[in-house]
């Protein structure tokens, strides 16, 4: 027994000395990193998903299935010539993760675009490497540097608006409301440096002074130090920028007990008022102003129908994740609608580059030479639908919104990304 | 203790080595990558294994020494510094970061040392997120890019491998010098190696300093592999895991740490493809491994090969039990043996 053993480990290190000496084989040298399978598998046009399904962000992976399961439903598996195969991989919530999935989507799948990820820490990690793979993806995070200062051919935001471009209209808004002078709250990472920095840059542009900005770090649970700090405050208006989480419920609940809702106007990111959180924080929330490019009591008749029929579905109200993917669903099959062959690589981001976004939900606009799109951001105001339940109310809408606001690309850019230090444009 | 037995264990050793030279050959780029993520986890484990294995101090903060490694490498390639110009930050980031380690946790054991290592990856959490002009904060450095000549997957694969292979043998041989051997009666009678005049707290910090070095290594390959940093490497999910790591494969074995990091890669990124609750599936195996091999999985088997043989008639392989078994009765008969 012993001795076979032996020889058989003898064998394959003999074998294994005679493989290292020679030379890579082809599978080895040819291609690195990008495909080196048969990419093209006939008329089926492979999408990959990343989205996080477990971990701290995993309900929006489950936004995402089921927005994406009702697209599959109402469009159909077929587009063209095209058959449609979607696969979808877990990112954990965790960039490391998200990056070994992109891989995975691309070299075993083999597939000809991916959607996702939706957490901004992943966002630029998984961008990149698809940018080298050769592999056209549809971003859905809000993360301002993937189509600015890190923009790549490959990389188009779909599936979201740069955090600060929802937040310039917000500023603009609060300036024609007449207030002067203002405060802001934002936590203290990306996310929130970008919200806030869209608010102040615009309510500056338009004449406003912002005195005070307070931050708050991305785990706190107890936001009344900050709350009464805002209450003393002699201010026209206060802008929060929320990661959209608990974060944001703990505020409006301290605000309210401090009675700030009553004391000073306040208006906020596109992710304050989600949909999950007014459900958490109920009737206090009435009446509140945020800036977002979706909203779930749009009366636009498209939207209207969305939502509605995902109500029907699934018995809750569309996040802004379920119409995101949604969104970008129809852009790809806008542009396999029209495809002779099958695009893949850069003649298929050009192509999506194209798309018109009258043609999706998202309901007018286009998508700039960055890969960002241009659009209308909705004014929102939270009211109680026939049913009781609160939904976000269009009260005025932004069309044609740029991510540079109203300012120069060129100077833009040429300026630092959003941070506590650096808030205006 | 024959001859023969100790000729199947280093043909056994040697063939293993030879799969892994031979598997980029065969394996699609994607597993190969799957393979050096594995192996860099290793790497990491093992600088938590040669401190918890050896002196009995179990660390949870060490994902801040490979990530402060990391991100200085990460830094220094983003400002356009070369190849020796990275690397040198890179160590001078790990000695920084071991040293700290080292001075904060050199007095202290058990549970007190393990919040304190927390603390300090913690620490490095912090700077990372919230210093937002050099690391990146929640976006981290992109864009790295690994030198020529390990630029393919399979080249970086080899390099992985070969400093896998160092670290262990490099780590044997600490375990075994006179150094480990203070470091093993510290963790057996700290009391009783005070009264003998060791200076207890400098071995600690010297451990802290050998095992920072590791944790080092693992930070620049994995930065190398990704071609990103973010917070999320310093965490303390990531100093978890790796804990997790050790102590699945075997807490002072010298696979355990390829074994554990092995089963939780696999669990992480090819499981959670076809199983959605895959983080479930690897704390019940935790759970069970903890029930059943409370020395962990390499633990556990070297102990069964042993009842097995007995049971056949085959005298005990003693050679593998010092490797594979951390009881430290087993450890001193096999001294006498040699």
């Amino acid at each position: 027994m012993i001795r076979k053993i032996s020889a058989a480990a003898g064998v394959t290190l003999a074998a294994a000395l005679v493989l290292t000496a020679c030379a890579p084989s082809s599978g080895l040298s040819g291609g690195g990193e990008a495909t080196d399978g048969p990419a093209d598998t006939g008329q089926t046009f492979k999408i990959g998903v990343l989205a996080p399904m477990t971990s701290w962000a995993g309900a929006i992976g489950v936004d995402m299935q089921q927005g994406w399961d009702m697209f599959l439903a109402d469009q159909g598996q077929e587009i063209g010539s095209f058959k449609i195969e979607t696969v979808w991989e877990d990112t954990a919530s965790d960039p490391d993760t998200a990056l070994t999935k992109a891989r995975k989507l691309v070299q075993e799948d083999h597939v000809d675009l991916v959607i996702g990820p939706v957490l901004a820490s992943e966002g630029l990690v998984v961008g990149d490497y698809l940018t080298q793979a050769g592999v056209v993806n549809l971003a859905m995070t809000a993360a301002d540097d993937l189509t600015q200062r890190l923009a790549s051919p490959m990389v188009i935001r779909t599936g979201s608006f740069t955090a600060s471009q929802m937040s310039f209209p917000v500023g603009d808004w609060a300036s024609k409301q007449g207030y002067k002078t203002a405060a802001t709250i934002c936590v203290d990472y990306a996310f929130g440096w970008e919200s806030c920095g869209g608010f102040v840059s615009a309510f500056t542009a338009a004449g406003g002074t912002v005195t005070n900005q307070l931050w708050y770090p991305g785990d706190a649970s107890d936001l009344s130090s900050y709350v009464s700090q805002l209450g003393s405050l002699d201010v026209d208006v206060i802008f929060v920028g929320s990661a959209g989480g608990t974060d944001s419920s703990n505020f409006f609940r301290t605000a309210s007990d401090f009675g700030l809702l009553t004391k000073t106007p306040i208006v906020s990111n596109c992710c304050t008022t989600d949909q999950a959180i007014l459900e958490d924080v109920g009737d206090i929330a009435l009446g509140q102003i945020s800036g977002s490019f979706y909203a779930e009591g749009n009366d636009d008749p498209v939207v209207a129908g969305f939502v509605e029929q995902y109500e029907s579905k699934f018995g809750v109200l569309p996040s802004l994740y379920s119409f995101a993917v949604y969104s970008t669903g129809q852009m790809v099959y806008d542009v396999l609608g029209k495809a002779s062959g099958k695009p893949t690589g850069q003649a298929l981001a050009d192509a999506i580059r194209g798309v018109d976004l009258g043609s999706t939900i998202i309901g007018s606009g286009s998508l700039d030479e960055y890969g960002n799109p241009v659009g209308p951001v909705f004014i929102r105001q939270v009211v109680k639908r026939a049913d009781g339940k609160l939904v976000n109310a269009v009260i005025e809408t932004y069309d044609d919104v740029s991510q540079f606001w109203t300012f120069d690309p060129k100077a833009y850019l040429a300026n630092p990304p959003f941070s506590q230090e650096f808030q205006q444009q | 203790m024959s001859a023969r037995t100790a000729v199947v264990k280093w043909t056994v050793i040697a063939a293993l080595v030879a799969v892994a030279f031979v598997l980029p050959y065969v394996l699609g780029s994607y597993y190969v990558s799957l393979l050096s993520i594995a192996l860099v986890a290793a790497i990491l484990a093992s600088s938590i294994n040669v401190l918890a294995g050896n002196a009995g101090l179990v660390s949870l903060g060490h994902a801040g020494i490979a990530a402060a490694a990391g991100y200085g490498l990460a830094w220094a390639y983003r400002q356009g510094w070369d190849l020796w110009g990275q690397l040198g930050m890179a160590l001078l980031m790990t000695v920084v970061a071991s040293v700290l380690y080292g001075l904060i946790s050199m007095r202290t054991r058990g549970i007190s040392f393990l919040m304190v290592t927390l603390a300090a990856g913690m620490i490095v959490y912090g700077i990372a997120y919230r210093w937002s002009s050099v690391t990146g904060g929640t976006n981290g450095l992109p864009g790295i890019r690994r030198p020529a000549g390990i630029a393919e997957y399979w080249q970086f694969y080899f390099l992985v491998l070969l400093a896998f292979l160092i670290v262990t043998i490099a780590l044997i041989v600490v375990g075994r010098s006179s150094f480990g051997l203070t470091l093993k009666g510290i963790r057996d009678s700290e009391t009783r190696m005070v009264s003998l005049g060791y200076n207890v707290p400098l071995y600690k910090f010297g451990a802290m300093l050998v095992s920072g070095a590791v944790a080092g290594i693992a930070g620049v390959l994995a930065v190398w592999h990704s071609e990103f940093i973010s917070p999320v490497a310093a965490g303390f999910q990531e100093s978890a895991m790796s804990m997790i790591m050790v102590a699945l494969g075997g807490i002072g074995t010298v696979l355990g740490p390829l074994v554990g990091a092995g089963l939780v890669v696999a669990f992480q990124h090819m499981l959670s493809s076809v199983f959605e609750r895959w983080q479930t599936l690897l704390g019940v195996l935790f759970i069970l491994s903890v029930i059943f091999a409370p020395q962990g999985i390499v633990g556990g088997v070297s102990d069964l090969v042993r009842r097995i043989r007995r049971r056949s008639g085959t005298p005990p392989r003693e050679v593998l039990a010092v490797q594979f078994h951390p009881d430290p009765q087993h450890r001193d008969t096999s001294r006498k043996d040699k």
